[in-house]
């Protein structure tokens, strides 16, 4: 692990773009019936998925501020 | 001590006391005791688990952190959070959902055996136990700072109140009183805010007189030879293996979750969580950075939230800050006693007794809380006067989460793990994890280490041992369990 002490930051802003690109991507692969099986009702606000890709959005202003 | 703070603080106690009676009436048998008879609404959920996770190192310990470091210490909230959260809510949630079952080791003990059933419940319960005296310790020394209470008496008050509105309640009273007091720790969190903010020159002014005597400390990412947050670290030990194994595996924050009223509102209550959790660092990490920036006269980092609280807020809502400092102590003692009760009744000696009986369960399950608490509060003087024992304790903790966290993704993911491969790879994990600890690595490559070799281990232990039948895993892999759903969604 010591080759790491030396790796920039920029890598770590990098690597978190692509995580969170990754995410926003990847929950659209979760089939909508696996959470909405017994949904009070199909409302589109309660697709779950929804919910994640603003969670991701407000992650990355959060990570592009203080970087 | 002002008189308003004072009512404001017996009011709180009358108030969650009260709770915990009224929601026991609910309460008729183990499930209704542990899971709160599946009734959960997702806002009480969502917010029950950020009362369970900002504890009492959280609240006074990342204030103290953000002091040191800056606002690098809101990544155990961020990127070492939320990630592993949307994977809870998405795929972890509704695959123990659909189990049915009660534990996290109660999954691991059907996708393997038995004995990694007992061995992860009682690893988990010894941790819980320590947690709940540490826990319990921080919340007596608050009193005696703020009340001049002896320390005892502190353990013993504090103790009998969570442990009326814990016993009588069960899950339902425990997640009613989180909810509340992650409401108060909110109101707490932003009146701070807005008054630091108004007292320092406004948002501008205290960002650039920050900047100008820390410059790093509005860096999010540390240098990789940084001795406390190194961004490899964070990325790879955090985010990558820690965060995972505590959302995804977590007993204490996962059993509400499974208390949910469907399965719904239990992935939403992980997503609406995952919000709260975004805005902690207001609560936890920001009155370090106001102190930094106030030029607090601190002998410690960690006393930089008191200091806030006592030379910020004015009467009365110091006295709500205070309640916010105790309820955030009182929601994690309450879920680990829930949780570790649960345990011992059905993965240890369910398990061991070879049956279960939701009747009796109930009465064992409330037995062993109130041992659980008793224990708590009998060793809370003694881990709390020795912190550097807890802190070994905790890192002992971190030499499990890479070797359960591969049980837990490759069981999960693949049909390929087998009972055997599970428990020789756990056995073996933690033998390694504990050999590179003692070789002086980071704590945070440790885990990463030990995560990928248990990947490894299992895949390859698991080609020379018995799989599971095909019946039993397609109720306990993921992708086995959405082709079953799929089926039946074109039927």
């Amino acid at each position: 692990m010591e080759w790491l002490q030396s790796a920039p930051v920029w890598w770590a802003n990098g690597i978190t773009l692509v995580l969170f690109v990754a995410i926003a991507i990847g929950v659209f692969a979760v089939p909508k019936y696996v959470f909405m099986v017994d949904a009070p009702d199909q409302s589109r606000w309660r697709d779950v998925r929804f919910w994640a890709l603003t969670l991701v959005a407000v992650q990355l202003c959060i990570y592009a501020i203080f970087s | 001590m002002h008189p308003f703070d004072i009512a404001i603080i017996a009011g709180y106690l009358a108030a969650i006391v009260f709770m915990g009676f009224r929601l026991s009436q609910r309460v008729h048998d183990a499930r209704d005791y542990f899971l709160a008879g599946r009734s959960l609404t997702w806002i009480i959920i969502g917010l029950s688990i950020i009362g369970t996770n900002v504890s009492a190192e959280g609240y006074v310990g990342a204030s103290g952190g953000a002091y040191n470091s800056g606002i690098a210490q809101a990544n155990f909230e961020w990127i070492g959070a939320i990630p592993a959260m949307i994977l809870a809510s998405l795929v972890f949630i509704p695959l123990y959902w659909r189990s049915g079952v009660y534990s996290i080791p109660e999954y691991l003990g059907r996708r393997y055996n038995q004995p990694v059933r007992v061995l992860a419940a009682l690893i988990a319960s010894i941790f819980a136990i320590f947690a709940i005296g540490v826990s319990l310790w921080a919340i007596a020394l608050t009193l005696q700072s703020y009340l001049e209470w002896p320390i005892w008496v502190g353990i013993v008050v504090m103790g009998t109140v969570v442990g009326l509105y814990s016993i009588s309640g069960g899950l339902a009273a425990v997640a009613f009183t989180d909810a509340l007091q992650v409401v108060i720790m909110f109101l707490g969190g932003v009146a701070i805010v807005a008054l630091g903010i108004s007292d320092t020159g406004g948002i501008r002014g205290f960002a650039d007189t920050l900047i100008s005597e820390n410059p790093t400390h509005l860096h999010v990412y540390l240098p990789a030879d940084d001795g406390n947050f190194p961004w490899p670290g964070v990325i790879l030990g955090l985010a990558i293996v820690l965060s995972p194994a505590y959302w995804c595996g977590g007993q204490a924050i996962l059993q509400r979750t499974l208390g949910a009223r469907s399965q719904w509102d239990a992935s939403a209550s992980m997503m609406f969580a995952a919000f709260a959790k975004t805005l902690v660092p207001l609560l936890i990490v920001f009155p370090g950075l106001l102190a930094l920036v106030m030029h607090a006269d601190i002998e410690y980092p960690d006393m930089a939230l008191p200091w806030v609280v006592k030379n910020v807020l004015p009467p009365g809502l110091s006295g709500l800050m205070f309640v916010a400092i105790i309820a955030a102590l009182q929601s994690s003692i309450d879920s680990s006693i829930n949780s570790t009760a649960l345990m011992i009744t059905r993965d240890v000696r369910g398990v061991i007794r070879g049956r279960v009986d939701p009747v009796e369960d109930l009465k064992t399950g409330r037995i062993l809380t109130l041992v659980v608490l008793l224990i708590g509060m009998a060793i809370a003087p003694f881990v709390g006067e020795m912190g550097g024992i807890y802190v070994f304790i905790q890192s002992l903790l971190s030499l499990f989460q890479g070797p359960m966290l591969a049980l837990l993704v490759l069981g999960a993911f693949t049909r390929h793990a087998t009972p055997m491969a599970g428990l020789i790879t756990l056995v073996t994990g933690v033998l390694l994890s504990s050999l590179l600890m003692a070789s002086g690595m980071n704590m945070l490559y440790v885990a990463f280490s030990s995560f990928v070799y248990s990947l490894l281990a299992l895949w390859l232990f698991s080609f020379f041992s018995q799989r599971l039948p095909a019946g039993e895993l397609a109720q306990l892999v993921y992708q086995l369990q959405i082709r079953g759903d799929a089926r039946k969604e074109a039927d």
